[in-house]
């Protein structure tokens, strides 16, 4: 009686174990596709950077918004992801809003006066 | 003195008046400004790195942009890679780099375009970095600049031709997408001095090397209206174009590379 006890008591916390690890390997799977998801959002945003001249002010917009809606999800990254991809992503973001209100209209400033 | 002759000496004398100005004027205008004294060829652009590793009891970092720069272009680095243009500015950890970021994106231990890349996977090659000599990599010097087209400042190398020329063809991208990049705006800045021929700025030779927002908006934001502010003086102190042509890009003793004299135009 004791020991179908003990085996019962073994099955429950090898059940309970086997839980948990299939729950971690469940929630690090998770956060690893997130991770890649984001990733590849963040070099789809960002790759644009480059020629962000020839970008209409519709795309500019719409890289703005995709900046975004994509700078909470980066939040949620661990601390060194976090801190790696925020700071690109303003970089790019502010290259982007630089562009769309450089292309509204506004003239470069005078040249300085001379000696 | 007949008439004639007055007014022919008159001239001379203008014409002698004019161009001991533009000799002292040009003088003046170089002699106005503390640039700098370059460093060796095989040493400019190379730094050393210490933000942790002395506190770490490790030697600081030595980096050299010669090295690395024929292999890969700034924007690989200085965009994708998140290293800030200021040396010791960037939160760079042992931890970062075995996770695969900064110097370890490349330095993993593993193969890279070929080449078997050192890294934090053998204790053996520490040394390679950390090793707090900002002259490290002078003797490969010769040998990797050989073919190159000379150049009289910085590294001795005029690099934006040897892009051009197809002599060095650096990586432009680590992970990004490849994107054809094509703006070839170039801009003409008034020189402060009267004597001094404009500024040209062409963005091709630069964004060969740099990604747009390497320079937008934070180092030139026309919105900003910081253009008003572009004097020889802040370039010197390492704002704008000083931000590279004091420490890496050809320094600003190469005058004629911004200022070139009309009849090069």
């Amino acid at each position: 009686m004791r020991l179908n006890k003990a085996i019962a008591g073994t099955g429950v916390v090898v059940f309970i174990l086997a839980a948990y690890l299939v729950t971690l390997g469940a929630l690090k799977a998770s956060a690893a596709n997130e991770f890649a998801e984001v990733k590849h959002d963040f070099e789809e945003i960002c790759s644009n950077s480059a020629n962000g001249d020839s970008l209409s002010p519709a795309e500019l917009q719409k890289l703005l918004n995709r900046c975004d809606q994509l700078k909470p999800r980066i939040e949620k990254l661990d601390d060194a992801d976090r801190r790696f991809y925020l700071r690109r992503l303003k970089s790019c973001r502010d290259l982007y809003q630089f562009l769309l209100e450089s292309s509204q209209g506004d003239q470069p400033a005078a040249a300085p006066a001379r000696k | 003195m007949p008439y004639q002759a007055r007014i022919i000496a008159l001239l001379f004398i203008l014409a002698a008046g004019a161009l001991a100005l533009f000799v002292a004027g040009g003088r003046s205008a170089s002699a106005a400004y503390n640039i700098p004294k370059a460093l060796p060829p095989d040493e400019y652009g190379n730094i050393i790195i210490d933000r942790l590793s002395t506190k770490n009891g490790e030697k600081p970092v030595s980096f050299s942009h010669w090295i690395h720069r024929r292999k890969h272009t700034c924007r690989v680095c200085h965009t994708e890679l998140e290293f800030n243009m200021k040396t010791n500015t960037t939160e760079i950890t042992e931890a970062a780099n075995r996770q695969g970021k900064f110097c370890g994106a490349c330095h993993n231990g593993k193969e890279h375009d070929g080449i078997q890349m050192f890294g934090h996977t053998d204790k053996t090659q520490c040394i390679k970095c950390h090793n707090g000599n900002r002259g490290a990599g002078r003797e490969r010097y010769s040998k990797d600049m050989s073919g190159l087209p000379k150049n009289k400042y910085g590294n001795g190398v005029d690099w934006s031709r040897a892009i051009e020329q197809g002599l060095i063809k650096p990586q432009h991208r680590h992970t990004d997408k490849p994107l054809e990049a094509d703006f070839e705006k170039t801009l003409k800045l008034e020189a402060e001095w009267f004597n001094i021929p404009p500024a040209v700025f062409p963005h091709k030779s630069h964004i060969a090397w740099l990604d747009c927002s390497n320079c937008h908006p934070d180092i030139f934001n026309i919105k900003k209206r910081t253009t008003k502010h572009f004097v020889m003086s802040r370039l010197l102190a390492g704002e704008f174009c000083g931000v590279c042509h004091l420490t890496v890009a050809f320094p600003m003793d190469d005058c004629k590379r911004c200022h070139p004299p009309k009849e090069s135009k």
